[in-house]
């Protein structure tokens, strides 16, 4: 689209994408199968997927989300506690992520207030909300998920279906539509986006409420596929969701859905990957932090 | 009109003020200034890594990785411990580990050009990874007793004391040293402060390695105050410590300030500590936190024409 | 005495020879004028000079040694300081901490006391005879005038033996150009600065230097002492004989404004203007100028939706409207292209294309929503050979392009949404001569074509050369109304500058 030229940084990374890939079919003991493909790469790269690929969009507005975790966990939260089947579940998490969205849109939006601190205050409020919501269905802190629920969450075609509809639609959003070019316009340079009678205040607040309706969605996707929710399910979340979108940026150059997602993938099959190789389970996080950082050192190399 | 701006900018003492008499007669006991000050002693971990924080964003750039050296940090320093270490000397190795890890972030972000903001998470999937790994996640009891640090100075906690001579130092540190005020100038515009001559990556580099000891001095206390290292240390501490660092912009000049960030998380430990004692829900102190300091910020910004809030990551 | 010999300096850009064997000289004590239209090449020499870039070939001499390694830092230390147009300092912090960046007085135990840097600022300030600034006040709270003279103060803690001013009065009202003025002298006379003086404003060349140099085209024309040209012959100098062609354009192709009034603004008042009646007819340029801060640009931006207005009414096509936005005021027809076209008219890093058709992302989108990519290369294509952008590829970076190139995609972008009210805000700062011409011909085209211009300028000859008849404004208020046919370029200068008609 924009820049015509290729950039280094992309092919190295498909190209040790692949490589990576190669590697551990050949190596790992199990790790070409479809149970495992499926199970252990795809749906949790879905899950990621769905948060993270919410705040590419705000953060290709200008904006960041760091209540995102937060309103994860909310969303779970209240589909469990409020939701009365599967598709109200879905429905109350993802409206509750509205609620979230709309609050944050209106402090940096409307009113203009730097969003680092509008949403970190906004993640107290949603913790407070999720002590709440959680308190009206049980006393202890942990829910679980009705049986149709759990069982939609371990099904890889919800999963990963859904995971599939988000990326298509945000990926048409951004890319074709002439939203996506407001929301570009708004990221690179609100000033002449406004100048140029595009309706800034409304389209940034909108990428907020996007955002986190997607980050309640993926909070059910998450904490179905655990099987249970509780207080604090999702903190974890938030920094996948911003770290996947500076990686795509990195690799690629500009924020992207299809770098996100790449992103996820990427990270999912090394965190994979590591398990299968036999790599005892508590030094997975540590490799992949170790892998993490020379990606993104590397992504630099040949830049400036 | 100005005069109007003026007090909102310093609406954070007013709530504080507000909520100590709130709580001292809704609660015997809690306006005593030794619970005031025990308060402060509380609100010292996070403080602590607030002030590294802050300094670091003087300069322009944000260092997440502290919430992953914490626990790292506390493991070795109660493993040391345990192992008969002398104190002084775990307590060195600590610091200095803080300061390496703080060099390590410097040196991705200025040399290799990597944004801080992605550097520094990066490094906090690191450490936090090598933590588990090393840990495997169990918590470590401190053997002994090494009450010298707690304990009161006549009314007052040796920690709050401290804290406020920490806090005086850094405060002259940043705004009265040549270094501090190169600090700002550089977090304002380093291409200018390049043109002046200064040496743009030394000072930032000293910001990282300061940053990094005030992380690891946060995590000690955290440690000894609690006689164990935990894993969560790192999870929990996040939001608490940036929304200190961030809410010292609302208090006073609007940019990062350290008695700002002290007074940030003073709040916060007054919300926590008047709510825990009167009994509300779980819900009430998260939820109190979260809308007060809403309320505050949206005050600091009363009267500013501005369009609509964005960041640049890099 | 000779202070600095630039001997010989050559530096050749890919394509482009942008300093070709220049010499250039600077005695003590002289306020020397460097002057020369965009590109000309004055901007390379003085990078050269501070060590930002590396000449190709020649010579520097400083107070008569000879200079090989020239680091940005070194030539501060020998004693030359530089203050660009942005004037590099720092808003948040206060005057007398600017002044002191990077020297500041220690005590013993190596902090800075407050009281100390506030006396020793003042200080400075009374040397170039600045009472009236309080050094304690951060310095985003100062007028443009008086961080001005701080920067120059900042200067001067370093006892620079060579001043360099870029564009220095761009912000500055008459007034304090004269106060400005008035400490350069000082500072030649009694400090022994001397001073070289970067300027596009003749007059003010005239007020204050004692020698001129002429860059055209990357190479020197001609060095003399200011009293032996004189201004004809100085912009001759400049701009080459091309000068000839100019201005006669304007009348080849007549352009006679239609009686139909496409914009009319009555009793319009604001914050920043009072009472501003005028109507705009189709093919008619009407011009507003002024002085910085007459209120031109903030009228501009009232018309367009920007800023809101107490009383008075704008009427287009003969309707009532109350622009509320930049939106609404584009549904009535009327395009703006802002002063600053680098931070408020593109998206630098964006494409031609997709700057071109930011505007119009409704009209050319299928079923609204869908952009159509080929169409709007399509649209981008013509727009691009009508308006001569170079170079002609539509997914081409803006921020590669030159000033005139920009300015123009500027303008595509607002031909491209069917603007039928142009108003143009100092569309040719920063345009080399031959860019200015383009655009001026492209202004004319446009108003032939039928729509309304407004255009605004600080720049007296431009308004002649492209304007039908124009407005003058001072203050906020309007001055004066003329025709280019029945006025002369001093008489605009006098209304401008806010003479009444008690001295004429």
């Amino acid at each position: 689209m924009a820049f015509a030229k290729v950039r280094y940084g992309a092919i190295l990374s498909m190209a040790l994408f692949f490589l990576v890939f190669a590697l551990l079919c050949i190596y790992g003991r199990g790790f070409f199968t479809a149970e495992n493909l499926v199970r252990n790469l795809l749906m949790p790269a879905s899950m990621s997927s769905v948060i993270a690929c919410g705040m590419t969009l705000v953060m290709r507005g200008g904006g960041i989300d760091l209540s995102m975790g937060a309103t994860a966990g909310l969303g779970a939260l209240t589909g469990a506690a409020l939701g009365t089947n599967v598709v109200s579940s879905i429905a109350a998490a993802m409206f509750s992520g509205m609620i979230l969205g709309s609050l944050n849109g209106l402090f940096i939006s409307i009113i203009g207030i730097n969003p680092f601190i509008v949403t970190l205050t906004t993640s107290f409020v949603a913790k407070g909300l999720q002590f709440l919501v959680s308190l009206q269905k049980a006393q202890s802190t942990a829910l679980l998920w009705s049986l149709p629920m759990d069982r939609l969450g371990s099904s890889p075609v919800f999963q990963i279906g859904t995971s599939l509809l988000v990326i298509i639609f945000l990926y048409v959003f951004i890319e074709k539509t002439k939203y996506g070019r407001y929301v570009k316009a708004i990221g690179e340079n609100s000033e002449v986006a406004i100048y140029s009678g595009i309706p800034v205040r409304f389209y940034s607040w909108m990428t907020y409420v996007i955002g986190s309706v997607l980050a309640g969605l993926s909070g059910v996707m998450l904490t179905s596929y655990e099987g249970l929710v509780r207080v604090g399910s999702g903190d974890n979340f938030l920094l996948d969701a911003f770290l996947l979108p500076l990686l795509g940026k990195a690799v690629f150059g500009r924020l992207s859905i299809a770098g996100t997602v790449f992103a996820a993938l990427f990270l999912a099959m090394i965190v994979n990957g590591l398990y299968i190789l036999g790599l005892p389970p508590s030094w997975v996080n540590a490799m992949k932090g170790v892998l993490l950082f020379s990606m993104v050192v590397a992504s630099q190399v040949g830049r400036r | 009109m100005r005069r109007l701006k003026y007090i909102f900018q310093y609406s954070i003492f007013f709530l504080i003020g507000f909520l100590l008499v709130l709580f001292a007669t809704l609660v015997p006991g809690f306006g005593n200034i030794r619970n005031l000050l025990s308060m402060l002693a509380q609100a010292a971990v996070t403080g602590v890594a607030a002030y590294g924080l802050a300094i670091i964003m003087i300069g322009g750039e944000i260092d997440l990785s502290f919430a992953g050296s914490f626990p790292l940090l506390a493991y070795i320093f109660a493993r040391q411990l345990s192992a008969g270490s002398e104190f002084f000397m775990a307590v060195t190795t600590i610091l200095a580990l803080g300061i390496i890890i703080g060099l390590i972030n410097a040196v991705t972000v200025l040399y290799m050009r990597v944004p801080s903001f992605l550097a520094t998470t990066v490094m906090m999937f690191l450490l936090t990874g090598l933590y588990f790994a090393i840990s495997g996640g169990r918590t470590v009891y401190i053997k002994g007793y090494y009450g010298f640090l707690f304990g009161f100075w006549g009314p007052i906690p040796k920690i709050t004391l401290f804290l406020l001579v920490l806090t005086v130092v850094l405060h002259m540190l940043t705004e009265h040293t040549q270094w501090g005020i190169m600090l700002k100038s550089i977090g304002e515009n380093p291409e200018y402060a390049f043109r002046m001559g200064i040496n743009v990556s030394s000072i930032k580099m000293t910001a990282f390695a300061l940053g990094g000891v005030l992380f690891s001095a946060a995590a000690l206390i955290a440690t000894i105050r609690l006689s164990s290292a935990t894993g969560t240390l790192g999870s929990q501490a996040l939001l608490p410590v940036m929304a200190s660092a961030y809410m010292s912009t609302v208090v006073g000049s609007g940019k990062p300030n350290i008695w700002g960030a002290l007074v940030a998380s003073y709040l916060l430990q007054v919300i926590a500590c008047g709510f825990g004692t009167l009994g509300l829900p779980f819900w009430a102190t998260p939820m109190a936190q979260g809308v007060l300091l809403l309320l505050l910020v949206a005050l600091a910004n009363v009267g500013k024409k501005r369009g609509i809030g964005q960041v640049s990551l890099g | 005495m000779r202070v600095l010999l630039m001997e010989g300096v050559t530096k050749e850009f890919p394509g482009v020879k942008a300093l070709d064997n220049v010499d250039f000289e600077l005695v003590e004590r002289e306020i020397h004028a460097l002057v020369g239209a965009n590109g000309a090449g004055k901007s390379t020499l003085l990078k050269i000079l501070a060590g930002v870039i590396r000449a190709d070939s020649g010579n520097i001499f400083f107070k008569g040694k000879q200079i090989t390694q020239w680091s940005p830092r070194q030539v501060m230390e020998a004693g030359i300081q530089f203050i660009y147009q942005d004037l590099g300092l720092f808003n948040g912090l206060s005057v007398a901490q600017n002044i002191f960046m990077g020297r500041f007085p220690k005590t013993i135990i190596g902090t800075v006391s407050r009281r100390d840097v506030w006396s020793s600022a003042r200080q400075i300030l009374k040397q170039i005879g600045v009472e009236d600034i309080d050094v304690t006040l951060s310095l985003g709270e100062l007028s443009a005038a008086q961080q001005q003279l701080v920067a120059i103060a900042r200067a001067l803690v370093r006892n620079p033996a060579i001043l360099v001013l870029d564009e220095p009065t761009a912000r500055l009202g008459s007034d304090e150009v004269n106060t400005l003025f008035a400490i350069l002298k000082k500072l030649r006379d009694e400090n022994g600065v001397s001073i070289i003086f970067v300027s596009h404003r003749l007059e003010e060349v005239y007020q204050i230097a004692d020698r001129v140099t002429v860059l055209r085209d990357g190479q020197r024309i001609i060095t003399d002492e200011l009293q032996n040209i004189n201004p004809e012959q100085l912009v001759k100098y400049m701009v080459g004989a091309r000068l000839k062609n100019s201005g006669r354009l304007r009348r080849e192709k007549s352009l006679e404004p239609s009686e139909e009034v496409i914009l009319e603004v009555s009793s319009l008042t604001s914050d920043w203007f009072t009472d501003i009646n005028f109507a705009l007819h189709k093919r008619e340029i009407l011009g507003i100028v002024g002085a910085v801060g007459a209120g031109k640009s903030e009228l501009a931006e009232t018309i367009f939706g920007l800023r809101p207005y107490s009383k008075g009414q704008i009427r287009i096509k003969g309707c009532l409207v109350q622009p509320k936005s930049p939106r609404a005021s584009m549904r009535f027809g009327v395009a703006f292209c802002p002063e600053d076209r680098r931070s408020k008219g593109l998206l630098l890093k964006s494409s031609i294309r997709e700057n071109i058709v930011l505007a119009s992302l409704d009209r050319l989108a299928l079923g609204r929503w869908l952009c159509n990519p080929s169409r709007e290369r399509e649209v981008t294509q013509r727009l691009i050979k009508r308006l001569g952008i170079v170079p002609s590829i539509p997914d081409h970076i803006t921020y590669k392009l030159s000033g005139g190139n920009q300015q123009k995609v500027v303008l595509a972008k607002w031909l491209c949404a069917h603007g039928e009210i142009f108003i143009l805000d100092e569309p040719t700062v920063g345009v080399d001569v031959r860019g200015k011409q383009e655009i001026y011909q492209l202004i004319r085209e446009l108003a032939m074509q039928g729509a309304g211009v407004l255009f605004i300028t600080s720049d007296i000859h431009e308004l002649f050369e492209v304007c039908t008849s124009f407005i003058v404004m001072h203050r906020g208020r309007i001055v004066a109304r003329m025709r280019p046919d029945e006025a002369s370029l001093d008489r605009v200068l006098y209304y401008v500058m806010g003479g009444s008609n008690a001295q004429a």
